[in-house]
């Protein structure tokens, strides 16, 4: 019955249409959903390199919060690898001679400037810092060791590094002077004052040192880095003696731990330390970065989910040709259905033979779809090399998009399981003809013309 | 038609030779057969199983073409014509009955006689819709199935469904009708009244009718016969 | 009875072909609800930008010395103007946590807002302002519901907003407490979020700014192209004796729209491409049917030939057939694709498996835009059209090609 079955199968090449058809269908899906993976990944990699394991911002106080007993408690932690401690503040940004100025109508966030204080060394452990140092390319630093050291000509202003998209928008290269200006509130942290409460200004003069690549967009025109602490850094020229030296530090755990399993020894340790823990009625909070990020990464694992459900359309239409294949072999077969009848071929023998077949089909045609897609993801680059220079084709434009090639990541857990449905979904279209087969009356089919 | 077209035979095969490739070997169906058919004329042409009867009517219908020898139609050579000249003058000047019917399930006894006339015209045939339209329900009229005509194939007789058959191929006035054993699908008394119904129609309509038969009351109601036998036509 | 109508009958009995109608209508109405929403993207994103910033945006730089007027009367000569708007823009600090921008558990701040300073037509929703009032005095402003929440404001509170003044090498500040006296709403949540609407003489007041001008907003009659509208802008300027080095910068709302909107665009091309392909996977079953019908309708193109149909005819019925079929698919998938469009929000949250996926966080709008436009169906339905039709040549040709004999008897 097999080698009838094949025989049936094999016998016209347009049958082998539908199986192309399942092929080509699982192929389009999965080559698409392997790109989208790639930018999702370049996505997350971007958020990922400027954010760490854990992010800890303490719990208020009422003295301004110092690092040191942090830093020290956070040594004890055996589940902890590095920590960077950051002052995060924001000001208005003033580029004296800049078109680009305050009266921008739709870019009114390019006003305001997030000043990140940051330990460089410390930086370059838990984060991809270094990274985005060595891939600047507006205005590099000439040492990343030294990011905000400045020419030898500049004197008595701070060393500030802006992204690689302000540099250019602005624009500033290393040397050039910025201005940035914070009002002083004269308060505690955390807790604002009422309105009315006298304000003095705080003019933040500063130099440019130099530019990095910010991979995270939404950071990319709004985040400068300065030094932390010391004579040039943040707390000292723009915050003030009752800013606290530190808002937030940066956790990069050992390798192979889970950051929620290391939850538990940081609180400890802080417990240990007596400093207040974070999360309760004195707020402050340890997340991860994917909770720290949650509703950005929510958004475009939303936007893989709506594309893989919409393309798997193109599964279910290709499916519509295997159906449409083994319907026409019933009826064309009708004869031979009712003559394998009649020689005593039971029903659920004449529908696994069509069964049989239509498993062929589904298999073969996920098997190829499944085998191409493989093998066009693992020379994408190539691929993408022949629709640029031979066809003129950009995927995507460079000038949108800061991709190196072709972003594709080929997840094999993924792409078995849609094969797997793509199979199911050809099966679930072959139950018709099957069952047809199987039913028919023996007599009338003998009988057809 | 000209007085020239009129005196000349409807049909006039001459040195006809075909022959069809089997596996490796060669089948020489036809050796130089020839024949010919004035207008008006019906005979039947018989052989045994084998003996190449549908090859010729299908040389003589344009649905095939000869290895060699001539084919004239009302005087035009026809025998090497291109696919689409060769089915315009199938169209408007010749008429098939086949044994097994050959109709079209999916649409109506009316609309099977009506699908030549389609075919022939082809642009312009808004103008000429009335008209066809009328030929055909006169056609079916003749062969008395005017209240089948909604009717499907599947749903009519054996019998009928010839009648509509005769039909179609007389309603567009053929020159020629060729009827490949009109009744060999049907029981003796049916097969009687459609055989005479279709010799009657063609003769009121001046059509030849060459009718391929293994059958000698069919072919004695016929006005000749004449046989094939090892490819050539015997009798004439 | 046409051929047509033969191949009408065909497709009525046969499942198959209805299968492939049906392949081609998910096709459709996928790419037509995913085209109808980023148009709607683009046309939210450019109705926003021209409601907020004009078709044509001059910013007037620093330094300008020449007087409002100049440039008024220089644009009023424009044909292509329908009106103008000048406006003061000055960024300021709010003293209570909220906005989008810095609303960080990290540090204790500042909220940025954009004033938007107007006068005239734009500041109908204003209380008009009294001249004789104290410069000190509370001013009234317009703010966004959504912003007002965020600051936990309610219409009749009062705001203080510090800025530093124009001009000062060493930053001077400037105070004015304003009172939410009205709600405004735009088309886009960021906006929304970050800008609220005052008269333009109390930010000048405030900022200390000279010129107190810092934006015209221009806007174009029906009709007019923005790039025309806004290289005859310029024109006007240098026609008006304005100095070259105080020109403004001009723009479209293109440029405005910035990377957004190209992205936006971007996408929309991307995207399309994509799910173009359903439509392809589509017609391609559609010529694996065809060859099928050809196959299983060997007797029937037999007996049309020996009617006399010629080759010409049965490529001509075999097409008409596949057009016949698309169409239908695409009726289908048009109505389909229309259902979906009127019901964005269920589609939405059965993707997003209950969740939003069109966060107004990320991508700006409220709700997800859509906009239907019949050039893009008309294409959409054409280039499917075309593809059925070329696709259907193979199988018509198989079918033109088919001896007449071997098909009357089934060999």
């Amino acid at each position: 019955m097999a080698r009838l079955a094949l025989s049936w199968l094999f016998r016209r090449p347009v049958q082998l249409l539908a199986v192309l058809g399942v092929a080509i269908g699982l192929l389009a899906l999965l080559v698409v959903l392997a790109v989208m993976n790639g930018l999702i990944e370049m996505n997350r990699d971007g958020v990922r390199a400027l954010s760490a394991d854990l992010h800890l911002i303490p719990a208020a106080t009422e003295a301004p919060a110092r690092y040191e007993p942090y830093g020290a408690a956070l040594a004890t932690v055996a589940e902890v690898a590095a920590a960077s401690p950051h002052l995060v503040a924001y000001a208005l940004l003033s580029v004296p001679g800049a078109s680009a100025n305050l009266s921008r109508t739709q870019n009114s966030d390019f006003a305001q400037l997030q000043v990140v204080g940051i330990d460089p060394e410390a930086e370059r452990l838990v984060t991809g810092f270094g990274a985005a140092l060595e891939k600047a390319a507006a205005s590099p630093v000439p040492d990343p060791a030294q990011p905000f050291a400045l020419p030898e000509e500049t004197f008595a202003r701070p060393g500030v590094l802006i992204s690689d998209a302000l540099a250019s928008g602005i624009p500033r290269r290393r040397g050039d002077p910025l201005r940035g200006v914070r009002i002083e509130l004269g308060a505690l942290p955390w807790r604002l004052p009422p309105a009315g409460t006298e304000l003095r200004p705080v003019n933040g003069k500063f130099t440019i040192a130099g530019s990095y690549q910010a991979s995270d967009y939404r950071v990319a025109l709004d985040r400068v880095y300065m030094q932390r602490t010391g004579e040039n850094g943040l707390r000292t020229n723009l915050l003030g003696s009752k800013a606290p030296d530190f808002t937030e530090v940066l956790i990069r755990l050992q390798p192979g731990v889970d950051p929620e399993a290391a939850k538990a020894p940081i609180l400890a340790a802080l417990e240990r330390a007596g400093l207040p823990p974070p999360g309760g009625a004195q707020g402050g909070e340890l997340v991860t970065w994917q909770e720290r990020n949650l509703s950005f990464l929510s958004a475009i694992e939303n936007e893989r989910k709506m594309i893989k459900l919409v393309l798997f359309f193109i599964v279910i239409v290709a499916s519509f040709g295997l159906f449409a294949v083994l319907s026409a072999l019933v009826r064309e077969k009708v004869r031979d259905l009712g003559v394998l009848a009649a020689l005593g071929c039971t029903p659920l023998q004449r529908g696994s033979l069509v069964l049989g077949i239509g498993t062929v089909a589904a298999a073969t045609g996920t098997g190829l779809g499944l085998g191409g897609a493989w093998l066009l993801v693992r020379h994408k680059d190539a691929v993408n090399d022949f629709l640029r220079e031979r066809m003129g084709i950009e995927i995507f434009a460079p000038d949108l998009y800061v991709v190196d090639g072709l972003p594709a990541v080929w997840d094999a857990s993924a792409a078995g399981a849609l094969a797997l449905g793509a199979f199911a979904v050809g099966m679930l279209f072959a139950a018709g003809p099957t069952l047809r087969a199987a039913l028919l009356d023996p007599v009338e089919a003998l009988r057809y013309e | 038609m000209s007085e020239a077209r009129s005196a000349a035979p409807v049909i006039a095969a001459q040195g006809l030779d075909k022959s069809y490739r089997v596996g490796a070997s060669t089948l020489q169906v036809l050796k130089g057969a020839a024949l010919s058919l004035d207008a008006g004329e019906t005979c039947a042409l018989m052989g045994s199983s084998g003996s190449g009867k549908s090859t010729l009517l299908h040389l003589l219908g344009l649905m095939d073409r000869p290895d060699a020898g001539e084919i004239l139609l009302s005087g035009e050579a026809v025998q090497n014509l291109g696919a689409r000249r060769a089915a315009k003058i199938r169209a408007a000047r010749l008429g098939f009955v086949f044994q097994q019917f050959q109709l079209l399930h999916e649409i109506s006894a009316f609309e099977n006689v009506l699908l030549p006339r389609r075919i022939a015209t082809g642009a312009s045939w808004w103008s000429r819709r009335g008209q066809e339209r009328e030929a055909a329900r006169a056609a079916l009229e003749a062969v008395g199935l005017t209240e089948r005509a909604r009717h499907r194939p599947t749903q009519l007789s054996g019998g009928e469904q010839q009648r509509v058959a005769i039909a179609r191929a007389l309603v567009g006035q053929p020159q020629l009708l060729l009827a490949d054993e009109p009744t060999g699908n049907l029981d003796r008394r049916t097969g009687q009244e459609v055989l005479e119904l279709l010799l009657r129609l063609a003769r009121e309509r001046g059509a030849a009718v060459l009718l391929a038969t293994h059958d000698p009351e069919v072919a004695a109601a016929c006005q000749r016969t004449v046989r094939l036998r090892e490819g050539r036509v015997v009798t004439s | 009875m046409s051929l047509l109508r033969l191949g009408w009958e065909w497709l009525r009995r046969r499942l198959i072909l209805w299968c492939a109608a049906g392949g081609i209508a998910l096709g459709i109405a996928v790419l037509f609800t995913v085209l109808a929403v980023f148009q709607g993207f683009v046309a939210k994103l450019e109705s926003s930008i021209k409601e907020a910033s004009g078709d044509v945006t001059c910013d007037v730089l620093r330094h300008t010395t020449t007087p409002q007027e100049q440039f008024t009367r220089a644009l009023e000569s424009v044909p292509g103007v329908d009106s103008i708007a000048v406006r003061l823009n000055w960024f300021g600090l709010v003293g209570r946590r909220g906005s989008r921008a810095v609303d960080d558990p990290r540090a204790a701040d500042q909220s940025g807002l954009l004033l938007v300073g107007v006068e005239g037509e734009e500041a109908r929703d204003l209380p008009a302002r009294d001249p004789a009032a104290a410069p000190d005095s509370p001013a009234p402003l317009l703010m966004s519901e959504v912003l007002a929440e965020r600051f936990g404001l309610k219409i009749g509170d009062s705001l203080e907003v510090t800025t530093f003044r124009f001009g000062a090498e060493a930053a001077q500040l400037g105070r004015r407490t304003f009172v939410l006296v009205k709600h405004f709403e735009t088309e886009r949540f960021d906006l929304d979020l970050e800008r609220a609407v005052v008269h333009r003489a109390d930010v000048a007041a405030l900022a200390g700014t000279a010129p107190d001008f810092s934006e015209i907003a221009v806007h174009a009659r029906p009709g007019v192209d923005a790039d025309e509208l806004a290289a005859a802008v310029e024109a006007a300027f240098l026609a008006a004796g304005i100095p070259e080095a105080e020109l403004p910068n001009v723009k479209t709302w293109r440029d405005q729209g910035g990377q957004l909107l190209r992205a936006a665009e971007d996408q929309k091309g991307m995207l399309g491409t994509v799910f173009f392909m359903i439509v392809l996977v589509a017609a391609y079953q559609l010529v694996a049917t065809l060859f099928l019908t050809v196959a299983e309708k060997r007797r029937e193109i037999g007996i049309l030939g020996a009617l006399g149909a010629g080759p010409g005819r049965i490529v001509g019925f075999f097409t008409g057939l596949a057009l016949l079929i698309t169409l239908c698919g695409c009726a289908a998938g048009l109505a389909l694709g229309v259902l979906l469009v009127e019901n964005l929000g269920v589609v939405e949250l059965f993707l997003g498996g209950g969740d939003r996926i069109f966060l107004p966080e990320i991508y700006k709008l409220k709700e997800i835009p859509a906009q239907v436009q019949f050039g893009s169906t008309l294409l959409l339905v054409g280039a499917t059209l075309i593809a059925a039709l070329l696709f259907s040549l193979l199988p018509a040709w198989r079918a033109a090609r088919l001896p007449i004999l071997r098909a009357l008897q089934r060999r």
